[in-house]
């Protein structure tokens, strides 16, 4: 075998193992999801396709799952569009305006993000509680707009930092004022980034667990990772079909999320501005 | 549009100490002028070019658009750069890449809210003007470097400034484009008749564009003037070197006064020059001087002459129409530019020097860390 080929299969082997690794539990979800019980590896019974999971996820009122979807849309989308624009706008001014004692400002950011959630959902629960928003979008919202804001931060100080201030000046020059050069000018040439980081801060807010466990009490805010965490059969057991299904069904607003904007975030970033 | 700067300085202050970018300078450029200041790098010729725009704030003085006080930080007075309407090419060109080039040309009428047909209108001029009406549907990351600056120029030119001003456009067209460009900014400024101040380090740019050249050293100004003038009365050591190329050779050397004649001795050897025009009385008395002498002034053969340097010609650089010749002489290597082509390296050579040629600066060259610059 010839060198070049070798190396090739290796390559395609190592990645093959990679992915299969990768999506071994999300092969397991689905089939799961589409199997008639839940132990299809049994040799007793055949393996038959079915979509009564999904049937009944979509359908039985007790599952409260569209509710639980509704929930978690509106709340991550909510979370990472008021980050991001908070972020976008301190991204900024930490890159362009001269404020003193940026770096240390930015490290007390990043030291403030890795409080773990565990410390601050007690108080957390309190709060809410005094603020009558126990079991409410809000409730939701704010913690993970905090939670999520150091990592939008951070993600777009750097990529406004690589935005060159020649751009900022001409827009000067063109006779903007500073808003307009961060609406007209920074925001459009920054969109991939901002794409990029609204993305990432959905997910984060999408995929958040204990701060939802703890603030919701039923589908009024639950949002999905609870709300299938704590579905329940009629008689006690783990429905472990209609989990798989909600589970599946709970992927694909991230994934489509992330194929409608992949063009968007792949794109680069300055591309004929300056000459470098 | 006249454009008067006084005794305007700029200090940048960081956490590592201050820096002087701009100190004390006065200037006016008249209405339809082109203006350059010249300079090397970090003589804070980009630091003014801001400080004209509005991009910084001085420190102290004041600049003056027609009569208007667009800073002065005494009288509290700072426009910044939308009120002024003067328009800017960056060395970069700070194309917006998200937009096409027709709408990188109108944004800045579009800024003001011009109407839809005024913008049309005036963006098709001037694309017509610089010559890039195909390019209109375009992005930047598609244009090549010669195209994506005229579009920057186009964008600073749509609006009729009432003053252009330019930060070395030219340093990143390859040595063609930029002498074709050069010729062409020249005829544009001609025809629109805009006041311009250009910043550039190219010597030769600031020779064949400006109408003045104002020299700048460590912020300071050094020489303001035409370019003939700059070329053939350099007020110090340092203008001299800088404008003209091959740049000036400096020797040392003495004064020394023989009843009415004025006798200047070269370096440590006995070859001295007769002065026949009069001495700067400022220099009159200094014993330390320089003495400036272009490459292009310098003769050969001059052994007949009763003040010539004997040298050995060492590295020789063909130029095409002449040779430039790298001289080892007593006196240190001097430039020698010569039409005569018959010289191999190791000739020896009898150098004279024309007494109305030669130029005389205080100080001596290695005294005012003077470097030869190209």
């Amino acid at each position: 075998m010839k060198e070049e080929t070798f190396k090739r299969t290796i390559i395609f082997a190592a990645a093959g193992v990679t992915i299969l690794f990768c999506l071994a539990p999300f092969g397991y979800m689905i089939l799961t999801g589409f199997s008639r019980q839940a132990d299809f590896l049994s040799p007793e019974t055949p393996w038959v396709a079915t979509l009564a999971n999904y049937r009944a996820v979509m359908v039985s009122e007790s599952l409260h799952f569209t509710a639980f979807m509704r929930n978690s849309i509106i709340v991550s989308a909510s979370s990472a569009v008021i980050s991001v624009f908070f972020a976008a706008l301190a991204a900024y001014a930490i890159t362009r305006l001269s404020l003193p004692g940026k770096l240390p400002f930015m490290f007390l950011i990043l030291a403030l993000s890795m409080f773990p959630p565990v410390s601050l959902v007690g108080y957390l629960y309190k709060l809410m509680t005094a603020l009558g928003w126990i079991n409410t979008y809000p409730a939701l919202i704010l913690p993970y707009v905090a939670w999520t804001l150091p990592l939008s931060l951070w993600i777009l100080v750097s990529y406004f930092s690589r935005i060159p201030r020649d751009l900022d000046r001409a827009g000067l020059i063109d006779g903007c004022s500073r808003m307009q050069i961060l609406f007209k000018i920074i925001f459009p040439v920054a969109a991939p980034g901002i794409f990029a980081t609204l993305l990432l801060a959905f997910i984060f807010a999408f995929n958040e667990f204990l701060f939802a466990l703890m603030l919701t009490t039923d589908h009024a805010a639950r949002t999905i990772p609870v709300g299938i965490a704590l579905f329940e059969g009629l008689h006690g057991q783990i429905p472990w079909g209609e989990i798989m299904a909600a589970a599946t069904m709970a992927t694909v607003p991230v994934v489509v999320l992330a194929l409608v904007f992949q063009r968007r975030i792949i794109q680069g970033l300055t591309r004929g501005a300056v000459k470098e | 549009m006249t454009l008067a700067i006084e005794h305007l300085s700029k200090r940048f202050t960081t956490l590592r100490g201050s820096v002087d970018a701009v100190r004390d300078v006065s200037l006016e450029v008249h209405p339809g002028e082109f203006f350059v200041l010249l300079g090397p790098s970090g003589c804070g010729k980009s630091t003014l070019l801001n400080l004209v725009a509005g991009l910084e704030k001085p420190t102290d003085g004041e600049i003056r658009l027609e009569d208007q006080t667009v800073a002065a930080p005494r009288k509290g007075v700072f426009q910044p750069p939308r009120q002024r309407n003067v328009a800017m090419v960056f060395q970069s060109y700070a194309l917006y890449p998200h937009l096409k080039v027709y709408d990188n040309i109108a944004f800045p009428l579009r800024v003001v809210r011009t109407g839809k047909s005024d913008i049309d209108q005036a963006v098709k001029r001037t694309a017509a003007m610089l010559d890039i009406e195909e390019l209109m549907d375009r992005k930047p990351a598609e244009l090549s470097g010669g195209q994506r600056q005229r579009v920057a120029i186009a964008r600073a030119l749509v609006r009729r400034p009432r003053l252009f001003l330019l930060d070395e456009p030219l340093s990143n067209l390859d040595a063609q484009l930029r002498s074709r460009t050069r010729l062409e900014l020249k005829n544009l400024q001609q025809q629109l008749g805009v006041t311009t101040l250009y910043v550039t380090h190219d010597q030769t740019e600031a020779m064949t564009l400006g109408h003045r050249i104002a020299l700048l050293k460590d912020g300071s100004l050094v020489q303001v003037g035409t370019p003939e003038d700059m070329y053939a009365h350099p007020r110090t050591a340092f203008a001299a070197t800088f404008i003209g190329s091959p740049s000036m050779n400096l020797i040392s050397a003495r004064l020394r006064q023989e009843g009415q004649r004025v006798f200047v001795e070269l370096g440590d050897t006995h070859t001295q020059i007769e002065l026949k025009k009069d001495v700067r009385p400022d220099l009159r008395a200094k014993r330390k001087i320089t003495v400036g002498i272009r490459p292009e002034h310098i003769q050969f053969n001059a052994e007949r002459s009763p003040s010539f340097l004997s040298g050995r010609i060492g590295a020789i650089e063909p130029l095409g129409r002449e040779l430039l010749l790298h001289v080892q002489t007593d006196v240190g290597p001097l430039l020698v530019l010569s039409a005569d082509k018959h010289f191999k390296a190791g000739d020896t050579a009898a150098i004279g020097f024309d007494p109305n040629r030669i130029h005389l600066f205080e100080g001596r060259s290695n005294e005012n860390g003077i470097q030869p610059s190209d």
